[in-house]
């Protein structure tokens, strides 16, 4: 699993250009499924044919990316981006569209600046992407406007039991869900690997109107806040204490029966998990549940340290117990008890 | 087909967002002079269907409904107070004319407390909705008796002017221009064999809630959808990256719009020798699209944008000639849809 | 005269946004002697049917759920920490007392470093009485929700009592319901999720598939001192809404329950709720869409544990919910 993490993470998929990585778990899918297809927005459907309920994982292909709006005469790229806070960009690496052309963003160096630059916290819109073009008719040789562009952070392994990477949301769902499909579950088994989220959970809606999900399980990587000077009660998770369970969130209050089932899971099978103690933030849960007549739907969390950043940090420990609470709750037929 | 005819008969009609009856019932007469197939829903929208019924389903959307205000208090000397139902810019109102629309139109100005008595301070302040009233001049009893609260305000019903090099300017061109652009697209394939199922659609409350998008394209599950709005045209104070030129027929590229039908649309645009621009949005295109593209098993959007001047005034300007364009590349699109358009679609090659 | 016990009992009834599981079966116990089906759908909504011969459909939908707080930590002292269930405006809600499901009871309270008025919900507590963690982890989870006390306090024609939103709508339609002469099937839906963001009528919508929803729902109004501006007033009658921000109702549908209630002399007022969204929108733009309007209650103070309401515009609600049902023709397209 870890392999394929390392594989998903480093492929580029900003919200709306998510080809790469459907590409690459369409590919994988198929040996295990009984169908795989894509609709119009781009969701892949991976379908493992059983009786019983109609049970959906979700997990979202799309990262927190850039789209290239155009260029400026001296050849600079203008951008525009979805969740990425605009101080985190500066003297960053990135890839630009379908052919990863390396490029930078900088800023006024330090000797330039001001005291009031200084403490002024650049916006985007003072922000551009460097590919080393002449000008703008150069630079527009080799990106179009309407390219994406990604972080070109690379994934590792820190230490034991870390991983560093862009993009863990939510390659660590994508990576679990194809786990999950290696299994057999009794129930009629869908996995959704979902575009847009990161733009306003857009393309779950319409998975919840193609599987018609009775229950659903959404995988996410979730923000961890374990950080020194900040309280417990404003940690929302902690890096290593296992998968989260969300009880409500700023888009889903997750049904008393999904939330007891996933932790009676995790304690019948002696695996670690935490509490997601906060309420903000949503999930493409927060769209499935209210879809249609309505479904049952729950999520498990990996937490990640500097989530929408270059660079998050999560627990490999977290990841694998993330996966075997998930495999356990289908296992053990939990989807039964809560409809 | 005189577009600016077309253009003033819709745009002198009253349709505040949620009201959009009396435009609707116009544009009915002009869809049926292209074919019998019109009918409207819940929602007010008001479709006209050509083509082959059985090839894939293309719906086009331009919406009905204009930025207004509603009645939302009666002073006891009859002046109204306002509600901004929608996008209601409050700096274009103090000194505007407009119109009550309750048991009959009542010609009304929109005022403010003069300046001079006003604190310097307070003078270089925009005036807030709640500062403002809406002056009939009438006895109070007989506001009393034609107006109530929650009947709409529109700007004065006045009709379009044409200015110099074939820009016109005027009310609610967002998005009844647009309108007309479908009914000039009807025009242009009035002898085209079409291999789609087409559907016209002035939709409504698009300025609001949306609830127009979302039941138009819930009721005919299409398989493309296309919304042809406005877009900001360059104007003061805007930067590069608000606008596009007025010549130019904007087409959007983004999360809003599927990549192969943008590219398709580029491809007809280029070989019909229209003067096209993409226009990169990541995500929420503030168009119908938005709504289309997610209901019920995803539908392929596009958007077409005619850029446009001082958007939610009442001197709104276009240019005829990027309209008359934009029409020609929706019409070139419609009919470039053949058999294997799923092909064509299809987003992992 | 209004059904005051039954009143009492559905404001009390816990259930906040999610976990409406006891109101629902507070709810039930009124409406199910009345109906010929009664049942929860997957989100939870309760909706009781009422079999016509017209073969139309009229829903009537108000919201169960309530605002309230929620448990995300304990610290070491046993003091709890808490995010907002829906709209809490945190200033207003420090000094409340607060309970819980299992009837645990509790005081809620702010950062003295800071004053008041600078209360976030990072800066409110609640105070459960307990010494330890263990000790409050024991009677209380995290994740648990509270709601907040108060009491039932009639005053002349008005009443003031936490939760008048939208207990208040559910007592208006459960009297209703009781009463009502339908040629149509008649659903009763009273829903959840209502207060995060009208979660649960959608759904409702979708599968009923009505010709019409008729919400009802509390609104504000512009009647005490130095106040928003609004034409709403206390004692004016029901309203018949105009917009708000979720939806903007069809004037077909607004003169549909306006002659509904002119023909019976029911008092009625315009209303444009300045603010907020209602059940109303989301049911309109379920699925292919629906007509759908919304009947209001004048309430002052909303989201204060001391909504207060006028009895007469109670009442004149009942009977316009009941009087719609009651019309043979429906709006059409």
């Amino acid at each position: 699993m870890l392999g394929r993490l390392e594989t998903l993470c480093n492929l580029s998929g900003p919200s709306g250009n998510e080809g790469p990585v459907r590409r690459y778990i369409r590919e994988y899918a198929k040996q295990y499924a009984d169908e795989t297809w894509v609709d119009r927005m781009g969701n892949l459907y991976v379908h493992k044919k059983g009786s019983g309920p109609k049970v959906m994982v979700a997990a979202h292909m799309d990262e927190v990316g850039m789209l290239i709006w155009g260029a400026m005469d001296n050849g600079l790229l203008i951008y525009q981006q979805g969740g990425i806070d605009p101080r985190v960009v500066v003297s960053k690496r990135v890839l630009v569209g379908k052919n990863e052309i390396p490029g930078v963003i900088g800023a006024k160096a330090i000797h330039l600046q001001s005291q009031t630059d200084r403490e002024h916290a650049l916006d985007h819109t003072e922000l551009f992407i460097d590919i080393g073009a002449k000008d703008k008719a150069d630079v527009l040789k080799y990106v179009k406007p309407g390219e994406g562009a990604v972080f070109a952070t690379r994934f590792e392994r820190y230490g034991e039991d870390h991983v560093k990477s862009k993009a863990l949301d939510d390659r660590v769902g994508c990576a679990i869900a194809m786990e999950l499909l290696k299994n057999d579950y009794e129930c009629d088994f869908y996995a959704a690997f979902t575009v847009q989220e990161e733009v306003g959970i857009r393309g779950a809606v319409v998975t919840a109107y193609n599987v018609k999900p009775d229950v659903a399980l959404i995988l996410e990587g979730t923000t961890a806040n374990d950080m020194p000077g900040v309280e417990s009660h404003q940690h929302v998770t902690r890096v290593g204490n296992g998968p989260a369970l969300t009880f409500m969130d700023g888009g889903t209050i997750v049904p008393e029966k999904m939330f007891n089932a996933l932790k009676k899971t995790a304690r019948e099978e002696n695996i670690p998990f935490q509490l997601r103690q906060g309420s903000r933030g949503r999930t493409d849960a927060s769209e499935i549940h209210k879809s249609l007549a309505g479904c049952i739907a729950g999520g498990i969390s990996v937490p990640c340290r500097y989530i929408h950043s270059p660079n998050s940090i999560a627990s490999v420990s977290d990841i694998e117990n993330a996966y075997k609470l998930a495999d356990a709750f289908l296992r053990t037929k939990k989807f039964e008890e809560v409809l | 087909m005189d577009i600016f005819k077309v253009i003033s008969d819709l745009t002198t009609l009253p349709g505040v967002t949620g009201n959009e009856v009396a435009v609707a019932e116009v544009l009915k007469g002009y869809f049926r002079a292209y074919t019998d197939d019109v009918w409207l829903d819940v929602a007010g929208n008001c479709y006209a269907r050509i083509g082959n019924k059985e090839g894939p389903t293309l719906l086009v959307m331009a919406h009905m409904d204009e930025v207004g205000l509603m009645v939302s208090d009666i002073e006891d000397n009859g002046m109204l107070r306002l509600h901004s139902v929608a996008g209601v810019d409050p700096r274009v109102l103090p000194g505007s004319e407009v119109t009550v629309h309750g048991k009959k139109r009542i010609p009304a100005v929109i005022g403010a407390m003069p300046p001079h008595l006003l604190s310097a301070e307070d003078q270089k302040k925009n005036y807030k909705l709640d500062d403002l009233v809406c002056d009939t001049a009438l006895p109070a009893e007989e506001v009393k008796a034609n107006v109530s609260v929650g009947d709409n305000v529109t700007f004065a019903l006045c009709p379009p002017m044409e200015l110099k090099n074939g820009f016109i300017a005027g009310k609610t061109f967002d998005d009844r221009a647009c309108v007309a652009a479908m009914l000039y697209t009807m025009e242009l394939l009035k002898n085209v064999k079409l291999n789609c199922n087409l559907i016209f659609c002035g939709s409504t409350q698009e300025e609001g809630p949306n609830f127009g998008a979302s039941c138009g394209s819930w009721n005919t599950a299409p398989d493309m959808a296309i919304a042809i709005d406005v877009c900001h045209a360059p104007q003061p104070g805007a930067k590069s990256t608000d606008y596009v030129e007025f010549d130019q027929v904007s087409l959007t590229v983004g999360s809003n719009v599927n990549q192969k039908m943008y590219e398709w649309m580029c491809d007809v645009g280029t070989e019909m020798n229209i003067n096209w621009v993409a226009d990169p949005c990541m995500g929420h295109s503030g168009t119908d699209a938005h709504r289309m593209q997610v209901a019920c098993a995803g539908v392929a959007t596009g958007i077409i944008s005619l850029p446009l001047r001082y958007m939610h005034t009442s001197v709104e300007v276009i240019h005829m000639d990027t309209l008359k364009n934009c029409a020609k590349l929706l019409a070139a699109f419609a009919a470039s849809i053949g058999e294997d358009w799923e092909e064509k679609l299809c987003l992992d090659d | 005269m209004y059904d005051k016990e039954m009143l009492k009992h559905v404001l009390s009834a816990y259930g906040p946004s999610g976990r409406e599981e006891t109101a629902s079966e507070v709810i039930k116990s009124y409406v199910a002697p009345y109906a010929d089906e009664v049942y929860n759908d997957r989100l939870g909504n309760l909706i009781a049917v009422k079999k016509g011969t017209s073969g139309k459909k009229i829903m009537f939908s108000a919201h169960m759920d309530q605002i309230g707080l929620c448990v995300v930590d304990i610290d070491e002292k046993g003091f709890l920490r808490v995010t907002n269930v829906g709209g809490v405006n945190p200033i207003i809600s420090i000094a409340r007392e607060v309970v819980f499901k299992n009837g645990t009871r509790g005081v809620t309270f702010f950062e003295t470093e800071k004053g008041a008025k600078e209360t976030t919900m990072a800066t409110l507590f609640v105070d459960i009485g307990c010494e330890s963690y263990e000790e409050a982890a024991a009677k209380v989870d995290i994740g648990d929700m509270c709601i907040f006390a108060g009491n039932f306090v009639e005053m002349g024609n008005k009443i003031s009592s936490p939760y008048m939103d939208d207990r208040i709508a559910c007592a208006a339609l459960i009297e209703a319901f009781r009463t009502m002469k339908s040629e149509h099937d008649v659903y009763a839906v009273f829903t959840v999720q209502e207060e995060v963001g009208l979660r649960g009528a959608g759904p409702a919508a979708f599968a009923i598939e009505p010709d019409i929803n008729i919400s009802c729902d509390v609104c504000g109004m512009g009647d005490i001192p130095n106040c928003v501006r609004m034409s709403v007033k206390l004692g004016e009658g029901a309203t018949v809404k105009a917009m708000d921000s979720s939806v903007i109702v069809p004037v077909k549908v607004r003169e549909f329950l306006k002659n509904a209630a002119d023909k019976r002399g029911i008092k009625w007022q315009n209303e444009i709720l300045r603010s907020g969204g209602t059940d109303t929108g989301a049911a309109q733009r379920a699925g292919k869409g629906t007509f759908s309007g919304c009947v209001s209650i004048p309430t002052r103070y909303i989201h204060a544990p001391i909504e207060t309401i006028d009895v007469r515009d109670y009442e004149a609600a009942v009977a316009l919910l009941r009087a719609a049902a009651e019309e043979k023709e429906l709006p059409r397209v």
